[in-house]
């Protein structure tokens, strides 16, 4: 590099007008180019730039609050307008989804509380939200039902954690259930750590009641040539993460194991790369496994999901257009739907 | 089943349970494990009654609804 080539573009300042639209504020971010609005710029830009790459599969992993917080409906369209290809999820934000679908809520709390006192109501707390314990409870009791069914049904044979997400989605009716779209829409949803979930814990209650016959049998291996077969049959591959965790690692390894290596990469976290632990670790680090390819679109977003993701939604669909249509590279069967209506 | 002069034997008190409709019913983890109704009230209790307190408010204001609907009654 000359010394010129570090002085191309200059900051511009940032002007706000009286009709600022989403999109016309993260252009004005996109002239700044710094700091935080300068990645948040940039992540609209690749996210855009995926949408409309022909070749592109997206995967979006969710991780933490997503759905207590208030992002639900936002999966819910992507997955509808075909602006995500793939769900790789915790098991817990599906947890969420669920709860919700079948009558739950979360609720607007706080974080300086007494949480003795929250634990002698049955009340959880996740950060400033409260969730009631018998929301939970009655989501554990209509999933031991299903269990009981998906169980009947398969007699005997495993699923894969994305084929439990379709059962599970099947037997949602909330059509703003991000469960239920995916299920409708035919989007795959793996939970690689399916068990570290309610949907786990539950398992153990169904499968110890007495004279408990077939129990439903999970085999989360079976995810991984479905998923790696999805990296290799796709000509690109991108990826958005909300969080990090188990999700972006079983899309960066899918990646890697399909000897593809990401295309595109957003990554929303606030955690921090010196702890060697995925979640914060910069995407740079992904280049020198191969995870992902060295001249990738990428960039990572440091700020809290809830305030950067639905801007980036927002300013993207915007600069697209209602009369926007993506026709996804891959289309996935739903044998589950097909094969039991 | 409910013994009368045992004031603290109640579902709320036991070690089975969760809160399903809060205050006043609860979730039995031992009666779902022998297939029988899991949703029972907070201030019933069977023979597999086990006091580990969970230190909850579950019996205090389930005995308080009742008594406020039993005032309101009067």
């Amino acid at each position: 590099m000359e010394r010129k080539d570090y002085l191309q573009t200059p900051v511009k300042h940032i002007k706000i007008d009286g009709a600022l639209t989403v999109d016309k504020l993260m252009q004005q971010f996109n002239g700044s180019g710094a700091l935080g609005a300068g990645r948040l710029a940039t992540a609209c830009n690749i996210y855009e730039k995926m949408l409309k790459d022909k070749d592109c599969t997206i995967f979006l992993a969710l991780s933490g609050a997503v759905v207590p917080a208030g992002m639900r409906t936002i999966i819910t369209d992507l997955i509808r307008k075909k602006l995500v290809d793939i769900i790789v999820s915790t098991g817990a934000c599906m947890v969420h989804d669920a709860i919700e679908a079948v009558g739950g809520h979360h609720y607007q709390g706080g974080w300086a509380v007494n949480d003795q006192e929250l634990y002698k109501y049955h009340l959880f707390r996740i950060y400033d939200i409260f969730v009631p314990e018998e929301d939970y409870v009655r989501l554990d009791f209509k999933l031991s039902e299903m269990y009981d069914n998906i169980a009947a049904e398969r007699k005997g044979e495993s699923l894969a954690s994305n084929e439990f997400a379709w059962e599970i989605g099947k037997r949602l009716t909330d059509e703003n259930s991000i469960l239920r779209a995916a299920y409708e829409e035919n989007v795959p949803i793996f939970l690689p750590a399916v068990r570290d979930s309610e949907f786990g814990f539950i398992h153990w209650l169904h499968s110890s009641q007495e004279n408990k016959k077939p129990v439903l049998l999970v085999d989360a291996f079976k995810d991984v040539p479905t998923i790696c077969n999805i990296c290799a049959k796709s000509p690109k591959n991108g990826m958005i993460v909300i969080g990090g965790g188990v999700p972006r690692n079983t899309i960066q390894s899918s990646a890697l194991a399909s000897k593809k290596g990401l295309d595109y990469a957003v990554v929303i976290t606030l955690d921090r790369p010196e702890t060697g632990g995925l979640s914060g670790s910069t995407l740079e680090e992904t280049v020198s496994w191969g995870k992902m390819k060295g001249h990738a679109d990428h960039v990572m977003v440091i700020g809290e999901a809830l305030m950067v993701f639905p801007f980036i939604v927002a300013s993207v669909t915007e600069r697209l257009g209602e009369s926007f249509r993506r026709n996804p590279f891959l289309h996935f069967e739903n044998q589950i739907k097909e094969s039991k209506p | 089943m409910t013994d009368g002069n045992d004031a603290e034997k109640y579902c709320g008190n036991c070690d089975s349970h969760n809160s399903y409709e809060y205050p006043i019913k609860v979730f039995c983890s031992t009666r779902y494990g022998k297939n029988k109704n899991p949703i029972v009230d907070t201030l019933w209790h069977c023979e597999d009654y086990n006091k580990v307190s969970q230190e909850c408010y579950c019996t205090r204001e389930a005995l308080k609804k009742k008594n406020g609907d039993k005032a309101t009654q009067s």
